[in-house]
């Protein structure tokens, strides 16, 4: 817990509280740790990144919030959402919160939504779901919530099937059956992964402006911290089902922390860039059942020092400032390069050697 | 749209002239001459040649073809070389049977078929969906007239519950009729029902695993309102491909079926006619059938586009 020490977060404020997550599921070989003691927090009213590689536990952690894990699942931990803890909650009550307290919407906008119901069935229906409304009523709100996402037209598009929209639209019918229950928190896996950079920087303006007017707090999964940065607040990195910093977006960019964040920023094109993987980290992410001891970046890492071979909690750096974790052992010595540098973003063609810098 | 209807009119009308062809060809292709079965086995051949010029089976091929076509379209099908009783009077009197027995043996196959189908993708992998799958493969490899006289000895005979033979419509006597059809209804609908089970099963399944029930269980619709509408609606594509193949499969179960329950439908009719080589008989009775099956196929494809909003019109 002593890694929690620095959450200046008070219980009023605090929207979703995820507290030492742990995820074990079952596979043919056996039991398998996904998560390990994932903690982090999401306030009301703003937004939160949550950025790693794929594998390292993201839609997980969001399935996990929402009771949606796969068939024997194990969990331990606590989840709380409002002060209530949710791996407490009846089937029944989780159903009930899901749509109108916890929302969450999907990467794959082909296959996400029903192909043989329209759109406007598929919103009217969540809504239904939660409140005692008229066929006719359903009908209207749905209209407005097409309209509030920017759909054209949306008394026509409300009759259209998934097939007959694009892929930003159905994205954005996605994104109005989500809000229509009116949910304090939306989790938004990858949104726009699947979708070209012009409509990902429309989708992300929107997420933005409906979250500001609504005050929905969100969740923004993505192996993007370009995508992260334009709309969160604050960012957990997870690595390998672990949190390996928490701090706010700024603070991220300007002075990672974590050598995998570092290598992270450096590894993904920036949105609006055309320059691609400048420095890819070398090496995979480990499978959840071969984990070395320790640091678990430690194979990837250019800083790696004996001592990391030893198990690190999350924990504070850095004296004055925002709150910051991370858990590397060497956090307080390294420093390490950001994107950002008084403001100003570094340009990448001078992007300090990250590789190959250690001690 | 337009298109696609006119497409699919064309396709259907190349299918019936094939199997006008195919059923006129009956006549050469099975063995005997119908000009024998109509002189006797002791005429000379004086008197069979006669026969075959009066019955114009000496005429060109072309000719007889045509002569076939020019009476099917107008509604004859010829007479029966026995009773010189028209073949259309002889479909008239046993098709409404047969039918009533398809569609009872059709609403037992989906009646149960769907339904076990669901109950065992929802408890996918334990025993109850063990049994139910069990169930469905002996129901695909049990024949239908066995499973016929099994249920004529229990139920007719053993307990005398049932009537064994004959057969009442339940247009003239609901509770008489019921009686009699849901023997043969069961032995009929077996097949489909097992093939509609697990067809039901297994596209339920695939459909419970779909990206947009996650998304829907995201947004709190009760599970109850993602099985039995969309989950359904969904699994229903493949399970009404299913249904069409059966209605063809249950033509040819009640055929056989009816022979066991002493009915005297289109099947008994067109056994005797088959042992009798009495063409014309065979030949009516198939043409009808496939009609039938054409037909079937056909609002299936309706169907199709009702359910599928991807699918461009009929
Ligand atoms: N049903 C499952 N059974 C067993 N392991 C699973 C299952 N689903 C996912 N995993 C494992 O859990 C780990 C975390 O997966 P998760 O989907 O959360 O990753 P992610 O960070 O969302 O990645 P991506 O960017 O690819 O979406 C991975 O190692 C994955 O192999
Ligand atoms: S603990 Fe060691 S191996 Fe892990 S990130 Fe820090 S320096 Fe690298
Ligand atoms: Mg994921």
């Amino acid at each position: 817990m002593s890694e929690l020490a620095s959450e200046s977060s008070t219980p009023s404020e605090t929207l979703l509280d995820v507290r030492n997550l742990s995820l074990y599921l079952d596979t043919p070989d056996g039991e398998v740790q996904i998560l390990d003691d994932v903690s982090f927090t999401v306030e009301r009213s703003t937004t939160v990144g949550m950025i790693g590689e794929s594998g390292s536990g993201k839609s997980m952690t969001a399935l996990a919030v929402l009771g949606l894990l796969p068939p024997r699942a194990r969990v331990t931990g606590e989840i709380r959402f409002r002060g209530t803890d949710l791996l407490a909650m009846s089937r029944a009550e989780l159903a009930r919160l899901r749509g109108t307290g916890i929302s969450m919407i999907f990467q794959e906008p082909m296959t996400a939504l029903d192909p043989v119901f329209t759109i406007g069935q598929q919103i009217s229906q969540v809504l239904r779901s939660h409140r005692r409304v008229s066929r006719r009523e359903a009908r209207e709100k749905t209209i407005e919530m097409l309209d509030a996402v920017g759909i054209p037209d949306p008394a026509r598009r409300c009759g259209e099937y998934p097939h007959q929209l694009s892929g930003g639209m159905r994205q954005r019918a996605m994104i109005a059956m989500a809000l229509i229950g009116e949910p304090e928190l939306l989790i938004a896996d990858e949104p726009t992964t699947a979708v070209d950079i012009t409509i990902q920087a429309q989708l992300l303006d929107l997420l933005e402006t409906l979250g500001r007017e609504r005050g929905t707090s969100i969740m923004l999964i993505s192996h993007d911290i370009g995508v992260v940065a334009e709309l969160c607040r604050r960012v957990v990195v997870l690595y390998a089902g672990q949190v390996v910093e928490a701090t706010t977006t700024d603070a991220l960019l300007e002075r990672p922390g974590h050598p995998y964040t570092s290598g992270l920023m450096w590894a993904v094109p920036r949105l609006g860039t055309r320059r691609q993987r400048l420095h890819a980290i070398r090496g995979r992410v480990p499978q959840p059942d071969q984990l070395p001891t320790g640091c678990r970046f430690r194979p990837r890492c250019d800083f790696a020092v004996p001592g990391c071979a030893q198990p690190i909690a999350l924990a504070a750096v850095g004296g004055e400032g925002p709150e910051h974790d991370v858990r590397c052992r060497r956090a307080d010595e390294l420093d390490l390069p950001g994107l950002v540098h008084d403001g100003a973003e570094a340009d990448a063609e001078n992007a300090p050697a990250v590789q190959g810098s250690g001690p | 749209m337009v298109t696609a209807l006119r497409r699919k009119l064309v396709s259907v009308l190349l299918t019936l002239l094939f199997a006008s062809v195919m059923v006129f060809a009956i006549t050469y292709l099975v063995p005997g001459d119908p000009a024998v079965v109509v002189a006797g086995e002791q005429a000379t051949p004086e008197q069979i040649a006669l026969v075959r010029s009066e019955l114009g089976l000496d005429d060109p091929i072309v000719e007889q073809y045509g002569r076939f076509m020019w009476g099917v379209l107008h509604g004859d099908l010829g007479t029966s070389l026995f009773t010189r009783e028209p073949v259309v009077d002889i479909v008239a009197r046993t098709l409404p049977r047969t039918m009533e027995l398809v569609v009872a043996g059709l609403v037992v196959a989906i009646a149960a078929g769907i339904p076990l189908g669901i109950a065992a993708a929802m408890r996918a992998r334990t025993a109850a969906d063990g049994v139910i799958r069990a169930v469905s493969t002996a129901g695909l490899a049990i024949p239908n007239f066995w499973f016929g006289l099994i249920l004529v000895s229990i139920f007719a005979l053993d307990w005398a519950v049932l009537p064994a033979t004959g057969f009442v419509s339940v247009f003239d006597d609901p509770v008489e009729g019921l009686a009699h059809q849901v023997l043969p209804a069961l032995a009929i609908g077996l097949t489909a029902m097992a093939a509609i089970a697990r067809q039901t099963r297994s596209a339920m399944i695939e459909v419970l695993s779909a990206d947009f029930v996650r998304t829907q269980r995201a947004m709190g619709v009760p599970a109850r309102a993602i099985v039995w509408q969309h989950a359904l609606k969904n699994a229903s594509i493949p399970v009404v491909t299913i249904i069409g193949l059966d209605i063809s499969r249950l033509i040819g179960g009640a055929v056989v079926v009816e022979t066991v329950f002493g009915i005297s439908g289109l099947g008994g009719a067109l056994v005797s006619a088959t042992t009798q080589r009495d063409f014309p008989v065979v030949q009516g009775v198939i043409l009808v059938v496939v009609f039938l099956v054409v037909i079937v196929n056909l609002l299936i494809d309706v169907l199709y586009t009702w359910l599928d909003p991807r699918i461009q019109g009929v």
